[in-house]
C-alpha cells in the first residue's frame, strides 16, 4: 500500500508532466515565426557558446578529414581559371554583342554545417554564419554539388537554412536545354536526410529522359539561375493526362553536407545580368542597326558607283573629244 | 527527490561534460545521423536519480536545446524528450534489477522512442516515420545505447546509480 509521502509526490509528478506536456504543446501550436523567434533568441544567447563549440568542432574536422579533398579541388580550380580570362573576354563581347550588362560574380560567405542529434537535422539545418558577415533571409545556400536551401532565419552568428527537403521549399527550375520549365518539390514520402525531389507541372506532351539534368531557372527573386537541383530519375506519377511529375535525384544532400555557400546580393545579379526581354530587344535592335548599317553601306556603294561611272564617261568624253581634236587637221 | 549536496556537484561536472562531449566530440565522430546523442544520456542519467516529475522538466529543457538548434516545429522535441524524460524516471521503480543490459535496453528504448515521436509530432511525414522506427533510430540508439552504459559505468558512484552484476 502507498504511503501518504508517496501518493502526494506521485501526483506532484503528475502534475509536473502535465505541465511540460502543456508547455510542449503550446510551443507547437504556436505560430511559425514566433517559434522562429524564441529559436534565434535562444541561439543568440544561452546557447551561443554551444554553437561556438560545435563551430570549432565542426572547423577541427574539417581541417583534419577534408585537406587532401580540398587540395585536390584547388588543383582542380587553380587548372580551370588559366583559361578563364579568354572565356570572360569572350563573354563580355557577346554580351556587349547582346545589349546585355556585365554578369556580375555572386558574392558568398562560406559557412560550416553544424548537424543535431534529432530527426528533423535534413530539412532545417544550422550553419556558423549570421548577421556580422551579411547574411540575411532567403538568400539562397549552394553545396559544391548544387543547391541546398535558402536561409530561414538569421542571428548574430549562426543562421538556420529550410532546406530542400523541407515541406515549404519550392524552387522555379528548367531543363539543362531549356526545353521544359516547371517547379521543383520535395517528395514527402521519404525521409528527412535522405528525401527525394519532384519536378512538378511539367506538360504532358514533354518527356524527359532519365539522366536530364534540372536547373533553378532564376524566376522568383531567392534563387539565381542556372544552380543545379537534381537529375531527373523516371515519371513519378502523372495526373489526369495533363501533368507528368518526373522524380529527381537531388544534386546536393543537406544530411551530410558539412560545408556550404551562402549567396548574398543576388537580387541585384538577377535584375542587372537578366533584365526582362533583354535577348529580344536585343535582338530586335540588333536586326534593326543590321538593316540601316546595310542601307547606308548600298546606299555608299551605290552614290560611289555612280561618281565613279560620270567620272569615268567624263573621261571617256574627255579621251574621245581629244582623239576628234588630233584627228581634225 | 532532491539529490544531496554532493550529487548535485557531481551532476554538475556530469553536465558539462557531457555537453562538452555533444558538441565538441561528437561532430567529429562518423555519420552524425547515427552518432551518441549525449544529450539524450544526460537525460536519462537525470531520469534514474530523481523523480519522474523532475525528469520530465529536464526532458523539456533538453528538448526546448534541440528544437532550437533545428527549428522545424518547435515543441516536438521538448514532449518527446519530457515524455522520455518521465517514461525512463517511471521504468525505474518497475525494473528493480537494474544491471548493464537493463540499462542498454532503456537507452536504446529511450532513443528509439524519441526519434519517433519527433518524427511523429514534428509532422515530418510517413516515410520519416518508418525509417526512424526500422533504421534511423534503431542504429542511433544502438551507439547511445553503447556510450550511455560506458557513462553510467564512469558515474555510477558519483551519483548513486543502482547497478548489479
Amino acid at each position: 500500500m502507498l504511503r501518504a509521502s508517496d501518493r502526494s509526490d506521485s501526483r506532484r509528478d503528475t502534475v509536473m508532466l502535465l505541465g511540460c506536456v502543456a508547455v510542449s504543446l503550446l510551443f507547437l501550436l504556436l505560430p511559425d515565426s514566433a517559434g522562429q523567434q524564441v529559436a534565434g533568441a535562444l541561439r543568440s544567447t544561452v546557447l551561443a557558446p554551444l554553437v561556438w563549440l560545435q563551430t570549432e568542432a565542426e572547423l577541427g574536422r574539417t581541417s583534419r578529414s577534408r585537406f587532401h579533398e580540398v587540395t585536390a579541388e584547388r588543383d582542380s580550380a587553380a587548372l580551370a581559371a588559366q583559361g578563364l580570362p579568354v572565356l570572360r573576354a569572350e563573354n563580355g563581347r557577346l554580351r556587349q554583342l547582346l545589349t546585355l550588362s556585365r554578369r556580375l560574380p555572386p558574392g558568398f560567405v562560406a559557412a560550416e554545417v553544424l548537424h543535431q542529434s534529432q530527426a528533423s537535422d535534413g530539412r532545417m539545418l544550422l550553419v556558423n554564419a549570421g548577421q556580422a558577415r551579411g547574411v540575411a533571409s532567403f538568400q539562397p545556400v549552394v553545396a559544391p554539388e548544387g543547391l541546398i536551401g535558402a536561409v530561414a532565419s538569421v542571428g548574430p552568428s549562426s543562421s538556420t537554412v529550410m532546406t530542400w527537403a523541407h515541406p515549404d521549399f519550392r524552387v522555379s527550375a528548367f531543363t539543362e536545354d531549356g526545353r521544359v520549365a516547371g517547379v521543383v518539390a520535395p517528395s514527402l514520402a521519404t525521409t528527412a536526410s535522405e528525401a527525394g525531389l519532384e519536378f512538378r507541372a511539367a506538360s504532358y506532351r514533354d518527356t524527359l529522359l532519365p539522366g536530364t539534368l534540372v536547373l533553378s531557372s532564376g524566376l522568383g527573386g531567392v534563387y539565381p539561375k542556372g544552380i543545379p537541383v537534381g537529375v531527373v530519375r523516371g515519371v513519378a506519377r502523372e495526373q489526369q493526362g495533363w501533368e507528368r511529375v518526373y522524380a529527381l535525384e537531388p544534386a546536393a544532400r543537406p544530411g551530410v553536407a558539412a560545408h556550404v555557400m551562402i549567396l548574398t546580393g543576388t537580387d541585384s545579379i538577377l535584375q542587372e545580368a537578366f533584365p526582362g526581354d533583354s535577348i529580344l530587344e536585343a535582338a530586335r535592335e540588333d536586326s534593326l542597326a543590321a538593316v540601316a548599317r546595310t542601307d547606308s553601306v548600298l546606299r555608299v556603294r551605290l552614290g560611289d558607283s555612280v561618281k565613279a561611272w560620270v567620272r569615268d564617261s567624263i573621261a571617256r568624253a574627255a579621251v574621245m573629244r581629244d582623239s576628234a581634236l588630233r584627228a581634225v587637221p | 527527490m532532491m539529490l544531496p549536496r554532493g550529487s548535485r556537484l557531481s551532476l554538475a561536472i556530469m553536465t558539462a561534460l557531457l555537453i562538452l562531449l555533444q558538441f565538441y566530440v561528437r561532430p567529429r565522430l562518423w555519420d552524425t545521423r547515427f552518432a551518441p546523442d549525449f544529450l539524450l544520456i544526460l537525460l536519462l542519467v537525470i531520469a534514474m536519480v530523481t523523480r519522474p516529475g523532475m525528469a520530465a522538466i529536464a526532458g523539456l529543457v533538453v528538448g526546448l536545446l534541440s528544437d532550437a538548434l533545428t527549428p522545424v516545429n518547435i515543441g516536438a522535441g521538448m514532449l518527446a524528450h519530457a515524455l522520455v524524460g518521465y517514461l525512463a524516471a517511471w521504468s525505474r521503480v518497475v525494473f528493480f534489477g537494474e544491471n548493464y543490459l537493463v540499462h542498454l535496453g532503456l537507452f536504446l528504448g529511450a532513443c528509439w522512442v524519441r526519434n519517433v515521436l519527433v518524427a511523429l509530432l514534428g509532422g515530418l511525414g510517413r516515410g520519416a516515420v518508418q525509417y526512424e522506427a526500422l533504421v534511423g533510430g534503431l542504429l542511433q540508439g544502438l551507439t547511445t545505447a553503447i556510450a550511455g552504459v560506458v557513462v553510467v559505468f564512469v558515474v555510477r558512484e558519483w551519483m548513486g546509480v543502482r547497478l548489479e552484476a
